[in-house]
């Protein structure tokens, strides 16, 4: 036997995946708090068990394991990083507290700045300057450099980020900086700027550095030991780890790179939407993500998530390429409440796992989503979770009568309608900010739902939005884990390249191109099962002034890019630039700003069997009926279906409720489920 | 309103709406001082009868909030509300409702059963418009016609069409057409994102739902707004601040503001400031309440800003003064010179009613317009503001220090990357950095001044520097001391080294001269003395006060062998200081 494992490590629960020659076994035990390692290896031993076998043995017939986590999100929510400091150009040490001037609120005046990870005495100037054309215009003073690191050392930093300006046109001061510090303490951790985001502009790429200088010693000391508490276990495989951006990559690669794990966990979630779309047959989806405190929406082209490079992570930039998740705070845990103004709100404040909603019965007394989803009948007044959790609906009539019913002198029922429409708002909104801001029509996409409480809702977000399509899958539950387990090896290689199109020399171009495809191609040696490569190219172009870019594939596969590809991908840029912004200046001379290349190690991975279709009809999964609300028709009686007896080809009409055990999926009027060959409900309406 | 939850989404529809348009005038204008610096602000307006509202607004410049409805409402009126479906009106003269003439207001008029009703607008900072100085600073004109291309509302697009003719007479006017007319094409195509949501909202919900919904979302600010004045005591409270110059010899130029407040509603009275000036500071009414309700926004930061939050406060301004002139005065520095004044003066009769809330919400004053002839492309001629001398200007508030570059309400207003500045232009930076001693000291301090110094590289840059706050410096708070003041040198470490505290218009700064710029933080929180030792410990530690600062200004005393606050010496020193400060309030 030869086992495949998966394995997320979330907040409450360690979701696995695990195929084998025979079946797809997925499971999930308790996190352990501040110890994900023993987590893991209660996960193990629950595989082993269920194959009739030894940690041992299992471990030693399991080729790979690939691993979500979330121990760098933990740290940035935390500050809990390493005593870091910086080594940066003279006279710019407080590029990262200026931050552009950028504030998270605009009439706040007491919003505090944000928690220095770096504080000022940890920021030390050196005399050097490289120009904007890449030369030496200062030599670097190396005595003030030694005196700088002596400085960090006396200070007990555990990790230098060195940021110099210009670095990514010549790093040769960097790269100086780092011998120095090695010299001086061979112990301390370094990332250079110029290495981990070699890119124009400062202030993006002094944080992104900052902050890989200081996740990355945790992160390195927990794989070690993990590795090392595996291998003492018998594992002789292989082990990957869940990437930002949607791929895995080796230890190796990850002890040094932190940052590029910020998102490892709900980058899960978004690779499993993608290969359990293409299994129904869908490449072109809006993933959406709904637990306890947050709503995370994706939008996926083509098989291709969104890829982002604008995101903020507790407060600081980061800005390496990750899968663009799109955050609200609307869960199920979210709190309605009536402002000074007399409107009701939604979040984002959120009762979280405790207290908890009202009707967890756990001490939770203001009124949640899921207690106006309780009160609607779309969850089981008796409880949800495969029976594991029982509701309290007086709990959550009375904190909806008391917070919001009353106070608006509206019934209870009202008050429930009021707080599941007003969410749903936000939730759609949502949904539109990925696809209609920018340039996308949602109607050519389908929705695909988990998450505990997103299938609840999903079905309005659909009408809302005037999709057709809604894909829920059975195993939403261990959807990250999955993800991990079909993830294929990817880099994401950038590098600054300014010139204007007229300047353009395609040989410096083709240089670029190929040292950093062969940087890449050198990362992903050491990494076994792969099928193949891809290589993907592509040019952030913008019209001169702009400070924006599009990023624009070059669609040819040729080995050089041509005179002929290269027109082309300006063609390209114009037409893409109309479909993002409404306009286009074919006249207009365009910049090039940045290169890219992504590079693909595609993995021999699974995919799960495709199951016969038995009857059209339910009737075997018809547990009850119960009064369920909707919007125009009141509360109306109500097919009850326990997702457990539902079977491939069983057709499930509208109004309807599928209570599975991980989530709860509501069929409004007018839509038709079908739980389709590969275990994911397809529900369609029509126009 | 019957039904508050669909007034609620869509609340929140128009205020995504608004962030849209915004997010596609940051993406495709060509100048930075959009699209790095966000100088514009974009909104979506309504018409009933004859009342122009502000509906939804995103994160912006708040200087433009409340001129961009004068703007509108100027616009209808020329127009006597004949508009089409399909045109576009530009509108840029200050006495038709802009606030100086580089501020361009484009609306598009968003029909229904052919009656315009709602507008989606942008309004943008121009950084070349034409007139005698680029850039548009002119600190020498005395009447409206030589501060730039003056344009009365005008059709740029009719029926669907661009109108060619006008589109050629603005790039006649204008030193950079091609610059100008990507950021016009930027505006257009933001207004039509504007147009699309709207649109899809009106089918979605039916008009008459969302002119319900319309009403009640204004109401509801009305309603917050009114339940936080009546909490405030009623009575007289009065603020003042003063401009030091007008840039033509005119000195001391002071607003005054008188709030009254009874029940749920205020006044705020403007009478007693000073006649309109001979130089450029003279604010018309679209700024002058701007900078008033910019202020009132900032001690009451969760309201939605719309038309309801204007309708309890009454605003009355003199007229023929600084803060209402007469044409053609000048007005071009408006914006910032006096506008920084006037909202200074209401927060200081705003600190008698809510201290708490109050600290600097202004943007300190030294700018600095470059312009020159790029030989690195071609010799392009490129106008620009650099940005970076003019950072910073966040005060303490209670419970935080001040913070990062510009104070809060406007912070939309983008640092540019000093890297791409490079790439750009013919500079090269040498600092640009925080200083030490120069936070103005307070219980809880304002930020630090930044000291920036750049040198021209391979070609001449010509500098439009102008200066304020030099010897008035913004204002502490609830006895915070004040900020240190700006001042730039040109010609700095070289031979004809000078310090400016007002202006240096046409300052060439050949290829290797250097430029020094100090501007400061907002003011300070508190009394002094009053701050935690261990915040000034850490301060000291982080080089942010000296060793004397400390002593001098908090009244710590550091050992800094041992990099500990001396605890006896600092109770001491401050008790001592205590008593002489209770002695000098009984002998006044």
């Amino acid at each position: 036997m030869v086992y495949q494992i998966g394995v997320d490590v979330g907040g409450t629960f360690t979701d696995f995946v695990v195929q084998s020659d025979k079946d797809t076994l997925s499971g999930k035990v308790l996190t352990t708090p501040n110890d994900e390692a023993t987590g893991i290896l209660n996960a193990i031993t629950a595989m082993a068990e269920h194959y009739g076998t030894d940690v041992a043995s299992f471990l030693a017939q399991s080729d790979v394991l690939v691993l979500g986590t979330t121990v760098v999100t933990n740290a940035m929510l935390e500050y809990s990083g390493a005593n870091t400091g910086m080594i940066t150009t003279k006279g710019f040490r407080d590029i990262i507290d200026l931050r552009t001037g950028y504030k998270e609120d605009h009439f706040d005046i007491r919003l505090p700045a944000p928690t220095p990870i770096v504080p000022r005495q940890r920021r030390l100037g050196v005399t050097e300057r490289i120009n904007a054309q890449g030369e030496i215009a200062i030599p670097l003073d190396e005595n003030e450099v030694r005196e700088a690191v002596r400085k960090l050392r006396k200070l007990n930093v555990d990790s230098i980020a060195v940021c110099l300006l210009f670095s990514f046109r010549n790093n040769i001061h960097e790269k100086r900086v780092r011998d120095i510090i090695r010299e001086e303490c061979p112990d301390v951790f370094v990332s250079l700027s110029s290495e981990v985001l070699p890119q124009v502009r400062e202030f993006e790429r002094f944080s992104t550095t900052m902050l890989n200088s200081y996740l990355s010693p945790m992160l390195s000391v927990y794989l070690r030991r993990l590795e090392k508490r595996l291998k003492e276990s018998g594992f002789a495989g292989q082990l990957f780890i869940k990437l930002s951006n949607g791929g895995v990559m080796d230890i190796d690669f990850c002890c040094d790179r932190g940052v590029e794990l910020i998102q490892s966990g709900p980058a899960g979630g978004v690779t499993a939407s993608v290969a359990v779309g293409e299994w129904s047959g869908y490449k072109d989806i809006i993933a959406v993500d709904m637990g306890g405190t947050s709503y995370d929406v994706c939008l996926i082209k083509d098989g291709q998530p969104d890829i982002g490079v604008e995101s903020w992570v507790s407060r600081y930039r980061v800005a390496t390429p990750m899968i663009d998740i799109h955050s609200i705070g609307t869960g199920g845990g979210s709190i309605a409440w009536i402002d000074e103004g007399g409107a009701l709100r939604v979040g984002p404040k959120s009762a979280r796992s405790t207290p908890g909603p009202a009707c967890y019965g756990r001490g939770g007394t203001q009124p949640t989503v899921t207690d106006a989803n309780l009160i609607l009948g779309f969850l089981s007044p008796k409880a949800i979770g495969g029976g594991k959790l029982k509701l309290d609906i007086d709990a959550a009539r009375k904190a909806i009568e008391e917070h919001i019913a009353k106070p608006l002198g509206m019934t209870v029922e009202e008050a429930a309608s009021g707080i599941f429409r007003i969410s749903n708002g936000a939730m759609t909104n949502a949904i539109r900010y990925v696809s209609i801001s920018r340039g996308r029509d949602p109607r050519d996409f389908a929705l695909m739902a988990y998450g505990g409480a997103g299938p609840v809702h999903v079905g309005t977000q659909a009408k809302d939005l005037g999709v057709k399509t809604i894909l829920v899958p059975k195993n939403a539950g261990v959807f990250s884990a999955l993800g991990c387990l079909i993830s294929n090896f990817k880099i994401f290689k950038v590098k600054s390249f300014i010139c204007r199109e007229s300047d353009i020399n395609l040989d410096e171009l083709n240089e670029v191109f190929e040292q950093l495809e062969s940087e890449g191609e050198k990362l992903l040696d050491g990494a076994s099962g792969i099928m193949e490569r891809q290589t993907q190219r592509f040019v952030d172009i913008r019209y001169v002034g702009q400070t924006h870019e599009v990023t624009v594939p070059i669609r040819s596969r040729t080995k050089r890019v041509t005179d002929l590809n290269f027109k082309k991908t300006i063609q390209d840029f114009h037409e893409l630039h109309e479909q993002l912004y409404s306009f286009k200046r074919p006249t207009v001379t365009v910049e090039i700003m940045g290169l890219r290349v992504d590079i693909i190690g595609v993995r021999d991975t699974m995919k799960y069997r495709s199951q016969p279709f038995a009857s059209e009809k339910p009737d075997d999964a018809l547990m009850e009926k119960r009064r369920v609300f909707f919007e125009n028709e009141g509360f109306i009686d109500t097919n009850i279906f326990d997702g457990t007896r539902v079977k491939p080809g069983n057709l499930i009409a509208g109004p309807a409720v599928i209570e599975e055990p991980e989530t709860t999926i509501v069929i409004y009027p007018g839509q038709e489920a079908m739980l389709d060959h590969y275990q994911t409900y397809v529900i369609e309406s029509l126009d | 309103m019957k039904d508050l939850v669909t007034a609620e989404i869509i609340r929140e529809y128009l205020e995504t709406v608004s962030e849209e348009i915004s997010k596609t005038m940051e993406n495709t204008s060509v100048s930075p001082v959009f699209s790095e610096a966000h100088d514009y602000s974009t909104g979506v307006f309504y018409l009933r009868g004859k009342e122009v509202s502000l509906l939804a607004r995103a994160n912006s410049q708040p200087v433009h909030i409340y001129a961009s409805v004068h703007s509108v409402e100027t616009i209808l009126r020329t127009f006597k509300y004949n508009l089409n479906e399909g045109d576009m009106v530009l509108a840029t003269d200050p006495y038709y409702g802009g606030s100086h003439i580089p501020d361009w207001t484009l609306i598009k008029p968003v029909f229904y059963k052919n009656k315009p009703i709602f507008f989606p607008a942008v309004r943008a900072h121009f950084v070349e418009v034409g007139g005698p100085v680029p850039g548009g600073y002119n600190s020498s004109a005395t009447e409206i016609w030589q501060e730039g291309f003056r344009l009365a509302p005008m059709k740029i697009c009719e029926k669907g069409e661009m109108r060619r003719d006008l589109l050629e007479l603005l790039a006649a006017n204008n030193r950079l057409p091609m610059v100008m007319k990507g950021d016009l094409n930027a505006m257009i195509g933001a207004c039509k994102v504007g147009e699309d949501r709207v649109l899809r909202m009106v089918e979605k919900y039916g008009i008459d739902t969302v002119l319900e919904a319309v009403e009640y979302i204004m109401g509801y600010s009305e309603r917050l707004v009114r339940a936080e004045i009546s909490r405030w005591p009623d009575g007289v409270y009065k603020g003042r601040s003063i401009l030091e110059h007008d840039f033509m010899g005119g000195t001391d130029i002071n607003v005054d503001v008188t709030i009254n407040v009874e029940g749920d509603g205020c006044t705020v009275d403007f009478t007693g400031s000073h006649p309109q000036t001979r130089g450029f500071v003279n604010s018309v009414p679209g700024n002058t309440l701007s900078w008033v309700f910019t202020e009132f926004s900032v001690v009451m930061p969760n309201i939605p800003l719309n038309s309801g939050f204007f309708r309890p406060i009454k605003v009355k301004l003199p007229e023929a003064s600084v803060v209402n002139p007469k044409p053609p005065a000048p007005v071009g520095n408006s914006t910032l010179c006096i506008g920084n004044d006037i909202g200074q003066a209401v927060m200081k009769a705003l600190e008698n009613i809510v201290p708490e809330k109050t600290g600097s919400a202004f943007i300190d004053m030294t700018i600095n317009t470059v312009f020159g002839h790029n030989s690195r492309y071609g010799g392009e001629m490129y106008v620009s503001v650099d940005y970076g001398p003019s950072a910073t200007s966040s005060g303490g508030a209670f419970g935080t220090d001040g913070w990062g570059g510009y104070a809060a309400p406007h912070a939309s207003l983008k640092i540019p990357s000093f890297e791409l500045m490079e790439v750009l232009y013919p500079f090269f930076y040498l600092q640009n950095e925080y200083s030490t001693d120069t936070a103005a000291p307070g219980q809880w301090r304002g930020c630090p001044a930044h000291w920036v110094q750049r040198v021209s590289t391979t070609d001449p840059v010509i500098n439009n520097i102008q200066v304020q706050a030099s010897k008035r410096p913004l204002m502490g708070f609830a006895g915070g001391g004040p900020a240190a003041g700006n001042y730039v040198i040109i010609d700095y470490k070289g031979p004809n080294e000078q310090k400016i505290h007002m202006d240096a218009e046409g300052y060439v700064q050949e290829p290797g001269a250097l430029l020094f710029a100090q501007s400061a933080g907002g003011g300070g929180w508190g009394p002094p003395f009053k701050r935690d030792p261990a915040m000034v410990l850490r301060d000291y530690l982080d080089d942010y006060v000296s060793l004397e600062g400390a002593k001098r200004d908090y009244g710590v005393i550091i050992n800094p062998a041992t990099e500990t606050v001396d605890e006896e010496a600092t109770t001491k020193l401050r008790k001592a200081h205590q008593q002489s400060s209770v002695s000098t309030e009984i002998g006044n």
